[in-house]
């Protein structure tokens, strides 16, 4: 079986390409797509947390199905949203998006 | 004894049942009407119960155990008084009502009163447009009251107390549309406002020292020294300052003869006979609390002392016939408050509940004099409460003059009316503990009594029919009629032939035959409006109360007939026979007050006038009141009101410029300055999420 570190050091990874990814990236689409990378590493270590550590229980895999679930409906609505702002703005670059301050 | 409670909840009903129902109705006048006497009738019924209960009670205890111990414990009844009326924290209210000799009594006075007073004012209100809310309001008092006297827990007596005051604000406003009436209610709640704040103090201090607003525990916790004796003394004065406020003591006197501004029959019912006796009721109520201080009842017996002939010597030289049986009233309470000061518990109470048969009486029937009167006067600017503007009514109002009579004689004094017993067993009381100073007070008080309420019935029902002469002299010119000036004669049409007495001074009730031509010559023609005698509705009510007003106090027969002593007492029943001496010094003085009043203002043989003008200084002193209300009215502009502009200034320059204002301006200035911050960069609200997160990560790890 692989070491519970192992799956740790990979969910690491992934969360700080994710979390790279949402800094580094102007396009409102890859943004989205960063904030999923990031959530599946969460989800990643909760599945390996709930096979090392409680065997019997599956709370751990139900958790990672809901982060599943509302992943998808997060990404629905962003999307969604985006679709609009580019609709009125003809970009999606987050930079153009500074109307709200002051 | 159970169904007590049925007798406040009758009247609360028929309260809600007239402003949610019957006001909706067409007919909403008589509905209201219909169910308020239903209302208290049902009550009095109610009182008939408890009374033949609590009558069987002694007359079965005292077969059994002999009369002596028949009343102690077995007459006091507590109900509801385990049930808990709502919590706070660790502490259970509970709403216990007391069944005793004492409530039972009240029980009677209150629901007989009020009913035959809303029956006269049947006739007295009839055409008022109003007429279905002052019977709604007369129910809610009746309900309040009757709360009052049953109360046993001083938290309930506490809301009745304010709820009776509330309907005396109502009532006394009744006819708000002219604003001396709205001031008169104004200044009544405030007033007994004042007294009700230290009420409120002192029962708040009884409750943290026992925990309990429950009456029985207080008096418990007295008796057995639980409760530090300066406490007690503090409370006793605090709590008295309740009865002060709700029963006119001198100080806070002033709204009491201002409260005659409401209608007649609420004058009779609440300023005389009922609300205003609470006071009285409160001090007899919580007498183990002032008898536990000696401290508190000479403050007691002293204010009664003051109040007493202070009163008295005011009423002497009123124009008003509400005002002079107002002072009356004022001086009567301080008389049963002096009583219960000294120690004359029984005597006190004994005043409380003759009184207020003889005084709603007076009332109704001034009531029934100013309701003949208002056509007569009507027109000519003068007021109908005005005696010096009435005169020889005797044969005109046959009913209502013999009903004032017997009243005013019972509160003269005179054996053998009620008055009589109760008047006689306050001064026997006072001489017995040894209390000179209101022992004199109280035979001086007698004699003012007598004179100002047979000079009313002098001026108001014998000698010249002096309203007829109304018409002639201008409004506001003071009263007729002393004798024609020589330059007046000739006088050019129109102008005033007769002499007018500056207002406030006083007339005999016949005039100078030398006047009389002048006066017939004025009296305007085709005013032809006379007083006549009131319809059966409000005659019934005077004949019905006129005897219990000269007969109540045949209860309290000293050494021959005294249930009343027997089963209203505070400590041991000590068995007194009638002084002969006492009883005659008061029988003198009064008769002595009549006859003085009898040769100044029927046979002319002094003229009040001249005296008057002999001592002009102490007649306008009287006259004024004593100038209270001028120096309230000073210390209110001086000192109240300037303390109110400091405290505005002070609210408006720190609490709202320094306190409020600075903070508000500090944070929106900061926001001025940190707004930029804000760069609208999505990454970089990010970035520093993430670097706080980190921050956080390593303080958590670094410093566990």
């Amino acid at each position: 079986m692989v070491p519970l570190e192992h799956v740790l050091v990979f969910s690491a990874i992934l969360f700080s390409i994710g979390l790279y990814g949402v800094m580094a990236r102007r396009s409102a689409v890859l943004i989205l797509i960063a904030i999923e990378l990031m959530l599946n590493a969460v989800a990643v270590n909760l599945v390996a947390f709930a096979a090392y550590v409680d065997p019997q229980q599956f709370s751990g895999m139900v958790f990672a199905v809901f982060v599943i679930t509302i992943a998808a409906a997060e990404l629905g609505l962003g999307l969604a949203i985006v679709l609009r702002v580019y609709r009125m703005r003809t970009s999606v670059n987050v930079d153009d998006l500074d109307m709200m301050r002051w | 004894m159970e169904y007590a409670w049925l007798a406040p909840v009758l009247c609360a009903g028929a309260f809600f049942f007239n402003v949610i129902i019957s006001r909706q109705t067409p007919w909403k006048h008589r509905l209201s009407a219909l169910v308020s006497i239903a209302a208290i009738l049902g009550a009095f019924g109610v009182f008939l119960v408890v009374f033949s209960d609590a009558l069987a009670n002694l007359l079965g205890t005292a077969a059994a155990h002999g009369a002596a111990a028949a009343v102690d414990d077995r007459s006091r009844h507590l109900l509801f008084d385990d049930e808990p009326w709502f919590q706070v924290g660790r502490y259970a209210f509970q709403a216990t009502l007391v069944v005793d000799w004492l409530s039972v009594m009240m029980l009677g006075v209150v629901s007989f009163l009020s009913a035959l007073i809303q029956v006269y004012s049947i006739g007295y209100m009839r055409g008022d447009n109003r007429f279905w809310w002052f019977f709604s309001v007369m129910s809610l008092f009746s309900a309040a009251m009757l709360g009052l006297v049953l109360a046993g827990n001083f938290l309930l007596l506490y809301v009745f107390w304010e709820l009776v005051g509330l309907c005396s604000f109502l009532l006394i406003g009744f006819w708000y549309q002219e604003r001396d009436n709205a001031e008169a209610a104004k200044k009544a709640f405030v007033t007994t406002r004042i007294g009700d704040v230290g009420l409120f103090i002192g029962l708040a201090l009884l409750f943290l020292q026992t925990g309990t607003f429950q009456m029985n525990e207080i008096f418990d916790a007295i008796a057995a020294g639980r409760i530090e004796p300066w406490v007690v003394t503090t409370a006793g004065i605090l709590v008295f300052l309740g009865a002060v406020g709700k029963s006119g003591q001198f100080p806070l006197h002033v709204w009491l003869p201002d409260a005659m501004a409401g209608p007649t029959p609420v004058s009779a019912l609440i300023h005389s006979a009922t609300m205003v006796a609470a006071g009285v009721y409160l001090v007899g109520r919580a007498f183990p609390l002032f008898a536990a201080s000696d401290v508190a009842m000479g403050f007691i017996a002293t204010i009664g002392t003051i109040t007493a002939i202070f009163a008295a010597t005011i009423a002497l030289t009123q124009r008003d016939i509400k005002k002079i049986l107002a002072y009356s009233t004022i001086s009567q309470l301080g008389y049963m408050i002096m009583a219960l000061g000294v120690g004359a518990y029984t005597a006190g109470l004994f005043h409380m509940f003759t009184h207020a048969f003889f005084k709603a009486l007076l009332f109704l029937c001034a009531g029934s004099v100013i309701h003949s009167m208002e056509p007569v006067l009507h027109g000519t600017g003068k007021s109908p409460n005005d005696v010096f503007w009435m005169g020889g009514l005797r044969r005109r109002m046959p009913v209502t003059f013999w009903t004032f009579v017997i009243a005013s004689v019972s509160l003269a004094g005179i054996f053998p009316l009620s008055g009589f017993w109760s008047k006689d067993a306050i001064l026997a009381g006072a001489l017995a503990e040894g209390a000179w100073v209101p022992f004199i007070v109280g035979v001086v008080t007698a004699f003012l009594t007598a004179f100002y309420m047979f000079r009313a019935i002098y001026l108001t029902f014998f000698g010249e029919e002096r309203w007829r002469f109304a018409a002639a002299v201008p409004p506001h010119a003071g009263l007729l009629v002393v004798a024609p000036t020589a330059a007046s004669v000739p006088a050019a049409a129109g102008a005033m032939d007769v002499q007018t007495r500056r207002p406030g001074e006083d007339v005999p009730a016949h005039l100078e035959p030398e006047v009389r031509p002048a006066l017939e010559e004025h009296a305007v023609p085709g005013h032809h409006a006379e007083p006549h005698e009131s319809p059966w509705v409000m005659a019934l009510p005077l004949v019905i109360i006129a005897i219990p007003a000269a007969i109540a106090g045949w209860i309290g027969i000293p050494g021959l007939f005294d249930p009343f002593a027997e089963a209203i007492r505070f400590g041991p029943a000590h068995e007194e026979a009638l002084s002969p001496v006492v009883a005659s010094v008061s029988v003198l003085v009064a008769l002595a007050g009549i006859g003085l009043a009898t040769v100044m203002y029927w046979r002319p043989i002094i003229r009040p006038d001249a005296i008057a003008d002999s001592v002009p200084g102490a007649y306008r002193t009287l006259y004024n009141k004593y100038y209270f209300d001028e120096a309230y009215q000073w210390l209110i502009n001086r000192v109240v009101l300037a303390l109110a502009a400091l405290a505005a200034t002070i609210d408006r320059k720190v609490i709202n410029n320094g306190i409020v204002d600075t903070p508000a301006g500090l944070t929106g200035a900061a926001g001025e300055r940190l707004r930029y911050l804000e760069t609208g960069r999505v990454y970089q609200y990010a970035f520093a999420f993430i670097v706080g997160i980190v921050l956080i990560g390593l303080i958590i790890v670094l410093f566990p």
